[in-house]
């Protein structure tokens, strides 16, 4: 028995090597694309700039671009619905009135050719470009503009919505939002949300928005199949004279790494946006180019801070939890060279991230806790969101380092629900994990403003709300950096925060794809420069 | 004059677990055109593997692995156990009635099918054809209304109708021989009669031979006109019915016939041979039958397992060293 | 029989209120709330104001106490409304008919596919038995039962989509659009599927086969003189695919299990891929109404099933 038993193991190994080795010396051509790509990996900097081999060549025209992105919306052209990813899904058909401008510099003109802020009088005013058409071929106008921001209004999906008082059609290009307050988040807001065309939406209803989209950009939406891709075709009658360079863009929505991984070395697709860690670090060694953004998302440890009885409203301990931690030695371990450790809320390369507060040293954190009374340790728990395989990796490393000089932590690995609810919107225990990503006055607002998200744990105390309401009057985007960076010193300096590392924001792609997405920080696609090698 | 079957010194042996098992060791017997046969035996002597040996259906992990069995003239053990010759002679030329009434005939096949496929397989009869003649058949074995329920489930039918079915099937292709195999030990004993009553009636009609297989000598005593005693895979003795009736010599023969109710024995008990079988994996080199012998003697334990030997009365054989007929005749009555 | 398939009917329609009951209120009972969790997506929670965030509540009835909602989604539900997707913001019955036919494409494809080879491979090996093929049988489908769907998958991309490239790696075409591509793109997917099918098919095949075949009545037939053929095919299949069609039943609800990782992998637009994603938006209404279908299906199939078993053996009454 024992006998045939091992007879069928040693078949069924032969049988699978078998299946291997056939597959292997069917045909040994891989994709192999060209050059120089480890250098943008283990680039050291992050703060833009690591493209320049685009400026080599010469843009060519024609060819599909086939890119694989982890999940679609759940609508493509309606102007409110269809989730997080409809925005990165309508890149190559959708604009906005302004562009952001590479390297987190602020905004550029794109569909309005100049625009008026006054804080005087309250009005914002963007002057449009002429001769604008929508793919249905219905002109973008004034009109137009106010139509969608007053749809985007009614479905309540405009921020600062109360701090509108009316939209002006002043003549057929020009349209003024007057206000009855000011911040200056609001230009950064409203100026990149995407335009639809009215006509198409008046006309088809809002049910065939979710299925198609009319908007201005350098493709036309061909076919969009909920999880399945979108296609896209060249818009011959796009505004920028001679772009696009591409005839068609597919996206293709591949929710397994793995798969996609497959996709790219079968050469299925060209440029892949989602690669985790491990994929993106074998895909590198593989000969496939490698793009990180200057954007991201960093990781960051959270103590309750608000709860009268969190032993966290201790200072100490939470220097304590910094002090703990080998950040270096955590990056590595779980970003495969592409993560790196942070020293504040934002990444290094961020107003505010250059100053280090505090760095590893076990001992003092375990003196901290002496300090604070904690001689025998203390029982925390830590709450984290559950990852691959039912687990959460850095919460299971950060446990690890505070175990060590005297905590006694539990974990919670929460779903998707609850940890919402308890972290992002409620009263967490001790410590959570959390993945945020601040890298403006305006994503500063989101997360760490006084109605930000977090709001039931994290205290923001008086000082810092007055920090923030002073900022958002800010005029000029060096005094905005100024006062982000100060915000984030004082955070950093109460350890109001913990932060761990920061996740670059990257690409993959075959060597031949020439674009610069993300020194726009995936908030815009020119997809009218891309353009593909023979 | 030659025998329309004859079977020479068969031997199946069973591959056990426990060893090789002989089921049948060394049997001979045979069958005269038109003529009716007993094969009697206890339970597990190999009865019915001797049957299953005629008709090459030794399934694995038995083989047949000597003798002969010639079928007019011809030693049809050589032929291939799924070629042509033999199939033809399967069903054919020699059918077989099972001992199970109740799970001999398919459960998921209508009677027609059932009978019709060896219609139409051996007398090449084409499906009308063949169904009525099936009809026919089921008349003649006495199924009430056979029109109507020949389109029926086997399991619509009594176990006694079921036989009757049976032995349609078996004579279906008029054959040489019919081998009916513990036919009625299933069935109650009003029904037993009715059914060798038939299956008499039927071989007489359809000029067939028939080997009736049982454990009960009661059976065949009216029937049959020679009978086969077997015991643990062997003959021990053979004759004419009124020789093995009137003259039994073999202790085992003695003892059936002690266990079966007979007219002229009435009135007193029935005695039923003491001890088991043997276990045919590892049989002694002496007689089989010695353990449960109440004639054994020193000789039997010290001699080999005697032959078969020719004594007094027509074609009377006998498988034992004592001579019962001088030794005891009291024992039979 | 119509009496007794109207039975079957009617307590099919009470396991399908105990499903509904389950399911509705178990993924009540999990912590979280859809609407957050949709919201978040969004990035809507702070820019949204209460009110309009509370009219959310409203609109999808999740303000009322959760018997009302029980009550309404049941009401709704025999009108024919399937109810509101949370995420999708469309309504779901709309949102099945564009993921079920998917699924029943692939799955029913893998079905059909595991079906025929698994019967015929445990046939094959039953009436070779302990030759080659019977242990190649047997060693292939203790793999195939083995091995991991999702493992199986990866092996089965990596050799015909990256190495061969003969197939494509993801995706699916519908079959009236193209139906070539369509097929190829369906390969992968039914293999994965239909492997342990066929595995688990053959298996129960070959020992359903060597049963039979040691019947009495198989030795009635062998008995008649009819070839080897004839009485596979007459007197053993038929009784051997008896015990396979219970076995089919319950195929039907591992095809939907199965499709949940199959759908994942290979990016194709099914109930399973709604069904994750709905799991983990905790869009109660998308999941309510998967698990409805699939409870009508399986109870459907089932009876399909039990009524085929009176076709396959006449000793079954349905009375
Ligand atoms: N397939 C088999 N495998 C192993 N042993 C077998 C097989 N078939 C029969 N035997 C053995 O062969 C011997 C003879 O069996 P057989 O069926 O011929 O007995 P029988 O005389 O017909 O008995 P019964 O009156 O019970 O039918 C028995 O001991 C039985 O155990
Ligand atoms: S040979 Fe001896 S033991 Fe055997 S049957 Fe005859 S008397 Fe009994
Ligand atoms: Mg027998």
């Amino acid at each position: 028995m024992s006998k045939k038993k091992y007879v069928w193991l040693v078949c069924m190994f032969l049988i699978m090597i078998a299946l291997l080795v056939a597959g292997c010396s069917g045909n040994n051509k891989e994709t192999t694309p060209n050059n120089e790509n480890e250098k943008d990996l283990n680039l050291p900097g992050n703060n833009g700039s690591n493209n320049e081999e685009i400026t080599a060549d010469e843009p060519v025209y024609g060819g599909t671009l086939r890119v694989i992105v982890a999940s679609g919306p759940t609508a493509i052209g309606h102007p409110t619905e269809g989730g997080v990813a409809r925005i990165a899904a309508g890149f190559p058909g959708v604009e906005s009135l302004l562009g952001l401008m590479d390297d987190n510099q602020g905004l550029e003109p794109l569909l309005a050719e100049s625009w008026l802020e006054d804080p005087d009088n309250m009005t914002i005013t963007f002057k449009l470009r002429e001769g604008v058409k929508f793919h249905d071929g219905s002109e973008l106008t004034a009109e137009v503009v106010k139509w969608n921001f007053e749809f985007f209004k009614s479905k309540s999906r405009l921020r600062y919505v109360d701090y509108l008082d009316e939209i002006e059609v002043k003549d057929k290009y020009t349209v003024v939002f007057h206000l009855n307050n000011w911040v200056n988040l609001i230009l950064g807001e409203w100026s990149v949300m995407g335009l639809y065309s009215q006509k198409a939406i008046e006309e088809n209803g809002e049910d065939w928005a979710y299925t198609h989209l009319v908007g201005t950009g350098p493709f036309k939406l061909e076919k969009f199949t909920r999880d399945v891709g979108a296609n896209w075709i060249k818009n011959e009658d796009y505004w920028q004279e001679g772009q696009p360079y591409l005839d068609r863009v597919e996206y293709y929505y591949i929710p397994e790494q793995s798969t996609a991984s497959m996709m790219m070395e079968a050469g299925e697709a060209d440029i892949w946006t989602a690669a985790d860690a491990l994929n993106t670090s074998r895909l590198a060694e593989k000969g496939f180019v490698v793009q990180k953004s200057w954007a991201g998302q960093e990781t960051v440890i959270i103590p309750n801070t608000l709860d009268p009885n969190s032993p966290f409203q201790d200072k100490r301990l939470r220097e304590a939890v910094e002090y703990a931690l080998d950040k270096q030695a955590l990056a590595a371990a779980l970003g495969y060279g592409l993560f790196e450790p942070i020293d504040t809320i934002v990444s290094r390369g961020m107003p505010g991230g250059d100053k280090q507060f505090r760095s590893y040293d076990p001992e003092k954190a375990r003196q901290l806790l002496q300090e604070a009374g904690y001689t025998d340790g203390l029982p925390i728990s830590i709450i984290a969101q559950v990852g691959s395989g039912g687990r959460n990796e850095i919460a299971e490393a950060v446990a690890g380092y505070l175990n060590e000089v005297g905590f006694k932590v539990e974990l919670d690995i929460a779903d998707a629900g609850r940890f919402l609810e308890e972290v992002w919107n409620g009263n967490w225990k001790d410590l959570a994990v959390a993945v945020t990503a601040t890298t403006n006055l305006a994503s500063m607002h989101i997360w760490w403003g006084p109605q930000g998200i977090f709001v039931g744990g994290l205290r923001r105390p008086d000082e810092f709300v007055d920090m923030f309401r002073a900022s958002l009057q800010l005029r000029t985007k060096a005094e905005q950096d100024q006062a982000m960076a100060e915000m984030v010193h004082f955070i950093a300096e109460e350890a109001l925060v913990i932060p761990v590392y920061h996740e670059p924001v990257r690409l993959i792609h075959n060597g031949k794809v020439h674009t610069d997405y993300l020194r726009q920080g995936q908030g815009r696609w020119k997809f009218n420069e891309v353009w593909i090698e023979k | 004059m030659e025998r329309l079957l004859e079977v020479k010194d068969l031997k199946t042996y069973f591959n056990t677990d426990d060893g090789l098992l002989k089921a049948v060791d060394g049997v001979s017997f045979y069958v005269d055109e038109q003529e009716i046969i007993g094969v009697v035996g206890e339970s597990g002597c190999g009865k019915t593997v001797t049957q299953l040996s005629v008709m090459q259906l030794i399934a694995r992990p038995g083989k047949i692995v000597g003798g002969e069995v010639i079928f007019e003239g011809r030693d049809i053990l050589k032929y291939k156990p799924h070629g042509e010759e033999m199939r033809a002679i399967r069903g054919g030329k020699i059918a077989m009635i099972f001992q199970e009434p109740m799970t001999s005939l398919n459960p998921v096949l209508t009677l027609n099918q059932q009978l019709s496929e060896s219609l139409m397989l051996h007398l090449k009869m084409n499906k009308e054809d063949a169904r009525k003649r099936a009809i026919e058949l089921l008349r003649l074995v006495g199924i009430p209304s056979p029109e109507a329920r020949i389109d029926d489930y086997p399991h619509q039918f009594s176990g006694g109708m079921r036989q009757r079915v049976m032995i349609a099937m078996g004579l279906s292709c008029n054959p040489k021989i019919l081998i009916a195999d513990e036919p009625t030990t299933a069935l109650d004993v009003t029904t037993q009669a009715q059914l060798l009553e038939l299956m008499t009636e039927m071989v007489e009609r359809f000029r067939s031979s028939l080997i009736i297989v049982t454990h009960n000598l009661g059976v065949v005593a009216r029937y049959a006109k020679r009978i086969y005693i077997m015991y643990a895979g062997k003959i021990v003795e053979e004759g004419t019915c009124k020789e093995i009736f009137k003259h039994p010599r073999h202790p085992y023969t003695i003892g059936l016939l002690n266990s079966v109710p007979r007219l002229d024995t009435v009135g007193k008990r029935l005695v039923p041979i003491e001890g088991l079988p043997p276990n045919l994996t590892n049989m002694p080199d002496y007689c089989a039958f010695l353990p449960r012998c109440p004639y054994k003697t020193e000789k039997c334990r010290t001699s080999p397992m005697p032959d078969l030997r020719d004594v007094p009365g027509e074609g009377h054989r006998v498988r034992c060293y004592v001579d019962i007929a001088e030794v005891d005749n009291v024992t039979v009555k | 029989m119509l009496s007794y398939i109207v039975r079957r009917l009617l307590w099919g329609l009470v396991i399908i209120w105990l499903v509904t009951l389950i399911v509705f209120f178990v993924i009540r009972l999990l912590p979280g709330d859809p609407l957050l969790i949709y919201l978040a997506q969004n990035q809507d929670i702070n820019s949204m104001p209460r009110e309009q965030i509370d009219a959310l509540y409203r609109e999808y009835g999740l303000d009322k106490p959760i018997l009302v909602q029980y009550a309404n989604w049941v009401f709704n539900l025999l009108r024919g409304d399937l109810g509101l997707s949370i995420t999708y913001r469309q309504n779901v019955g709309k949102l099945m008919l564009e993921r079920l036919p998917v699924t029943l494409h692939v799955g029913m494809t893998g079905f059909i596919v595991s079906l025929v080879p698994g019967v015929l491979v445990g046939l094959i090996a039953a009436m070779r038995r302990a030759s080659w093929i019977d242990n190649v049988v047997t060693i292939i489908s203790y793999t195939g039962i083995a091995i991991p769907v999702f493992w199986l998958a990866y092996i089965l991309i990596y050799v015909f989509g990256l190495r061969l490239k003969w197939l494509p790696i993801a995706g699916y075409v519908s079959p009236f659009e193209d139906f070539w591509l369509s097929t190829k793109h369906l390969i992968m997917p039914v293999i994965c599927i239909s492997l342990p099918g066929i595995a688990a098919t053959a298996r129960q095949m070959r020992s359903s086969v060597l049963e039979i075949a040691s019947q009495d009545y198989v030795r009635t037939a062998w008995s008649k003189g009819l070839a080897e053929k004839a009485v596979v095919c007459r007197h053993i299949l038929k009784n051997s695919l008896i015990p396979i069609i219970t076995l089919l039943g319950m195929r039907i609800g591992f095809i939907f299990g199965g499709s949940v990782i199959v759908e994942n992998i290979f990016a194709i637009p099914g109930m399973g891929r709604l069904l994750v994603g709905s799991i983990f938006a905790q869009d109660y209404v998308v999941i309510q109404a998967n698990a409805l279908i699939m409870a009508v299906i399986i109870i459907l199939s089932n009876l399909l099933v039990d009524i085929s078993y009176g076709w396959f053996d006449p000793r079954i009454r349905y009375d």
